[in-house]
């Protein structure tokens, strides 16, 4: 049992953690035989025949190739669905994923299509090889050691994970939430365990117990995700391009945040997701627009990129009461009730808030309550170098107050509202 | 489940969700089965999510209201997010509750 890492070989963590974020963050083009070299040797480490292999030019393009042939092509039922997700990616993207499904399929009936796909055997290759390796690593490497490892490799390799995120843009857009990861592989998500056990492999008398790993890894240094079933495996070009701020959230106000080869692109402020048009036509943003967006978030990103002020004097607002707990707006109507907004603080400081607490307690006053490191205290007992967010919710025309308003949020009287805690 | 004594309702708030202490579930809600986190709610655009990781929390729902309910049966269980601080919180049943907006023609769940 190895208690205790050499000075030197503690030494190289940081060398080891940032190559995997920079693995997790590379745009070249795939390198297609190294990558193609591991996906046979993974089948091979769970006994299985190696499969055709199919490049794909993004995650979406395979994941829509994928939903055709598994579940359009077999259940008519899900016709809506298709059209649906036809007329949301668009057309170029469409015919991508068709271009691959060409590419997948040995003949276009049934049978033929069951037998080019086969079994899901992604979470097998991924679970088994690294249960595997996990099992050895805990039998000779104590906890504590475990314990640091992660905290300084495979937390901050998977706090820097962009594939992760692709996850949950996928679920969105192909409208299959909670299946992961049962039915999908990601090549890339198990960087982190692969940067912690390339780590230990630095340390002598280990190196032979995670070899199984080394396809996983192969993979993950040479493209981008795969989709693993016992005769075909669907594996995807990295992005061509990524921008990140410094929290390693997807970000770009001024062109996609990441691009794919086959155009499939991602739009973010700071890790939220956008509308292209909010960034490629930022100019089209109108207070209406703003209204009429559903998602609180990107609706503050919206507010944000078109002026806090801007907005509520072009939409005809005012500010008609303020307490503690924020601000109320009144925008008139022609022949219709007032739009009424309420402008909460989000209690949970932020590194990129675009209110300092100085301007936080002009806008809410400095008995506004806040959580700093867990604690509930107002704005005027907070540290100064402090950043907050705002954000705006619609309510009912009757609200008088911003206690009044944030409660009717919460299905709560006025009265009523009063927290035990708040983050 | 049947706390023993009636208390004062307390209320905790993490970004869009509030829990509510209450005396028990509604009979009609169900339990549902989870696979190691509860999660809340689901951010679609920030891809963050409101999240339980504590094995004795169970998670009940109404199957027509769609109401959610949380026992927490054993010891603190964390209310954890990416951008919002974590909110410890005491055995006991709780209220569900996701913030809303108000729309003129229907209301609808805040979404992040």
């Amino acid at each position: 049992m190895i208690r205790e890492f050499a000075p030197e070989i503690k030494n190289r963590m940081p060398e080891v953690r940032d190559r995997w974020i920079a693995h997790n963050h590379k745009c070249a083009p795939a390198d297609r035989l190294q990558a193609e070299r591991g996906v046979m040797e993974a089948y091979r480490t769970v006994g299985l025949p190696p499969p055709k292999i199919v490049w794909c030019g993004s995650p979406l393009s395979a994941e829509i190739a994928r939903e055709y042939v598994l579940v359009f092509y077999k259940q008519p039922k899900f016709r809506e669905r298709r059209d649906r997700l036809r007329l949301k990616v668009g057309e170029l993207m469409w015919q991508s994923a068709m271009e691959i499904v060409r590419r997948s399929i040995c003949s276009e009936d049934r049978t033929g299509i069951l037998n080019t796909v086969g079994a899901n055997v992604g979470s097998m290759i991924k679970y088994r090889v690294a249960e595997m390796v996990s099992e050895r690593i805990a039998y000779n490497v104590s906890c504590d050691l475990l314990k640091d490892v992660n905290e300084n490799i495979t937390q901050m390799v998977e706090n820097a994970d962009i594939y992760s995120r692709l996850e949950n843009i996928l679920e969105n857009i192909c409208e299959a939430p909670d299946r992961y990861p049962d039915t999908i592989c990601q090549g890339e998500t198990i960087s982190p365990a692969l940067a912690k056990y390339e780590f230990l492999n630095l340390i002598d008398g280990l190196q032979n117990l995670t070899k199984e790993l080394n396809s996983l890894s192969m993979i993950a240094q040479s493209a981008g995700w795969y989709w693993a079933y016992e005769k075909i495996c669907w594996i995807c070009e990295r992005p061509e391009s990524i921008r990140l701020d410094d929290q390693f959230r997807i970000h770009n106000l001024t062109g996609p945040a990441i691009s794919f080869p086959d155009g499939w692109k991602i739009y973010a402020s700071h890790g939220v997701i956008l509308p292209d048009w909010v960034i490629e036509t930022s100019e089209k943003i109108t207070p209406s627009k703003i209204d009429d967006q559903r998602n609180s978030e990107i609706r503050r990103i919206m507010i944000e990129m078109f002026g806090v002020e801007k907005y509520l004097k072009q939409g005809g607002g005012r500010k008609v009461a303020s307490d503690s707990y924020g601000r109320l707006w009144r925008k008139a109507l022609k022949n219709d009730n007032p739009i009424v907004i309420v402008e909460l603080l989000n209690s949970t400081p932020e590194k990129d808030g675009s209110l300092s607490v100085k301007k936080a307690i002009a806008a809410f006053g400095a008995e506004a309550k806040v959580n700093h490191d867990g604690m509930m205290m107002r704005l005027r007992e907070v540290p100064d170098g402090l950043r907050f967010k705002s954000y705006f919710l619609r309510v009912p025309p009757n609200c008088a107050s911003p206690r009044e308003a944030v409660a009717w949020t919460f299905h709560k009287t006025e009265d009523e509202y009063d927290l035990e805690t708040q983050s | 489940m049947k706390t023993n004594t009636p208390q004062k309702k307390k209320l905790f708030r993490q970004g869009d969700v509030l829990l509510e202490t209450i005396e028990s579930i509604p009979k009609s809600a169900e339990l549902v089965e989870t696979n190691g986190a509860i999660v809340l709610a689901y951010g679609e655009a920030t891809g963050h999510h409101h999240a339980i990781r504590n094995a004795t929390v169970r998670l009940y729902r109404d199957p027509i209201t769609q109401a959610s309910y949380l026992e927490i049966a054993e010891s603190l269980a964390l209310l954890e997010h990416e951008e919002h601080a974590s909110i410890s919180l005491d055995p006991g049943i709780y209220n569900v509750i996701l913030q809303r907006e108000y729309h003129p023609q229907t209301d609808r769940r805040v979404a992040d």
